[in-house]
């Protein structure tokens, strides 16, 4: 039986999605709605596939995407979320998502999706066309995934010292980080690598 | 009622409402009624009074350690996305695009439009779940 894990941190999406898969025979094996949680459940587990909404409160999904590909698990991952702005579907896909569904998809949508995924095939569905951008058109592609990581952090509002230890990296390399993409980036003050942060849709759309 | 006529069930109860697509609700829950109605029950109780926290947070403005409104209207959205409640999920959207601006002119005519899609669904779920 096809074991999945559910990353959501509203309840009544989380119970919607377990009636449908459940109704479906698939095996719901755990559910989180924290980063944290999620990042040792799904390694513990290792269900066959995530289906992860990228708006967790103050965290997003995308740091949990990040974390399970330094990991390297063989999990797959299906992103179920509210937002259609295709830098999160690209930066998803950078990030080693297999398939990105919009919430408000019927449960035979999401099913289908799970079946593409799961199956070796990407599923990308939404307004975001098929979440590829010309590298070029995406200020943002020109970061590494790491500083990406660090922006998105950083404009959430965490210091350095906060974001140092969820890293693991001493203040100094976070610094170095901060300093590195925001000279990519053209931005000389956290103001405006907010600013930037918003035009570019990292923060501008809360990422359920 | 006629005695033969078996009752009609919450979901019978709002189907052609205003704002209230129960065909897609059911689906986004597998076609389950039982679960449907049952989570209708949970947003009736989870969000009564939503617009009144998001037009207190705005008020409270950005960094008072208040609620965000965005988050707020971000939850209200994906719970009213999830069970067919369009209008509340259109209305919340519109606050959720605006939010970061708590000061934008429009904010006031949109937290109302949030009040008057909200007071509408949940009149119609204390209606259809009898609460």
């Amino acid at each position: 039986m096809t074991r999945l894990y559910l990353v959501e941190d509203h309840t009544i999406v989380r119970e919607g999605l377990r009636a449908v898969l459940e109704a479906a025979g698939l095996q719901v094996v755990g559910e989180s709605a924290q980063v944290a949680q999620a990042l040792d459940d799904i390694t513990r587990l290792r269900p066959d596939l995530v289906l992860l909404d990228l708006g967790l409160g103050e965290r997003s999904g995308l740091d949990l995407l990040t974390h399970l590909r330094e990991r390297s698990l063989p999990t797959r991952v299906l992103v179920l979320t509210v937002s259609d702005r295709p830098w999160h579907m690209a930066e998803a896909m950078r990030l080693g998502a297999a398939g990105y569904v919009l919430k408000g998809a019927s449960g035979e949508e999401v099913l289908r999706a799970i079946h593409d995924v799961l199956h070796g095939r990407r599923h990308f569905k939404g307004s975001g066309a098929q979440g590829d951008r010309a590298p070029g058109a995406d200020p943002m592609a020109t970061l590494s995934a790491r500083e990406r990581q660090i922006m998105r952090m950083v404009v959430s509002g965490m210091s350095s010292a906060a974001v140092a230890q969820e890293l693991n990296l001493s203040p100094k390399t976070v610094d170095t980080y901060r300093s590195r993409l925001m000279s990519k980036l053209g931005v000389h003050d956290l103001a405006n690598l907010v600013r930037v942060a918003v035009r570019l849709g990292v923060i501008d759309d809360t990422t359920g | 009622m006629d005695a033969s006529t078996p009752p009609r069930s919450p979901t019978d109860h709002l189907r052609g409402s205003d704002g209230i697509d129960t065909d897609a609700g059911l689906a986004a829950v597998g076609g389950r009624t039982a679960v449907y109605e049952r989570l209708l029950g949970v947003f009736l109780r989870a969000h009564d009074g939503d617009a009144a926290r998001i037009a207190q947070a705005l008020d409270g403005g950005a960094g008072n350690g208040g609620a965000d409104p965005r988050a707020l209207a971000h939850r209200l959205r994906g719970s009213a996305a999830t069970l067919g409640l369009v209008a509340v999920e259109q209305a919340a959207a519109a606050i959720e695009r605006t939010a970061p601006d708590a000061e934008a002119a429009e904010m006031p005519q949109r937290v109302a439009e949030l009040q008057v899609a909200l007071d509408a669904a949940l009149a119609r779920l204390r209606e259809a779940l009898g609460g």
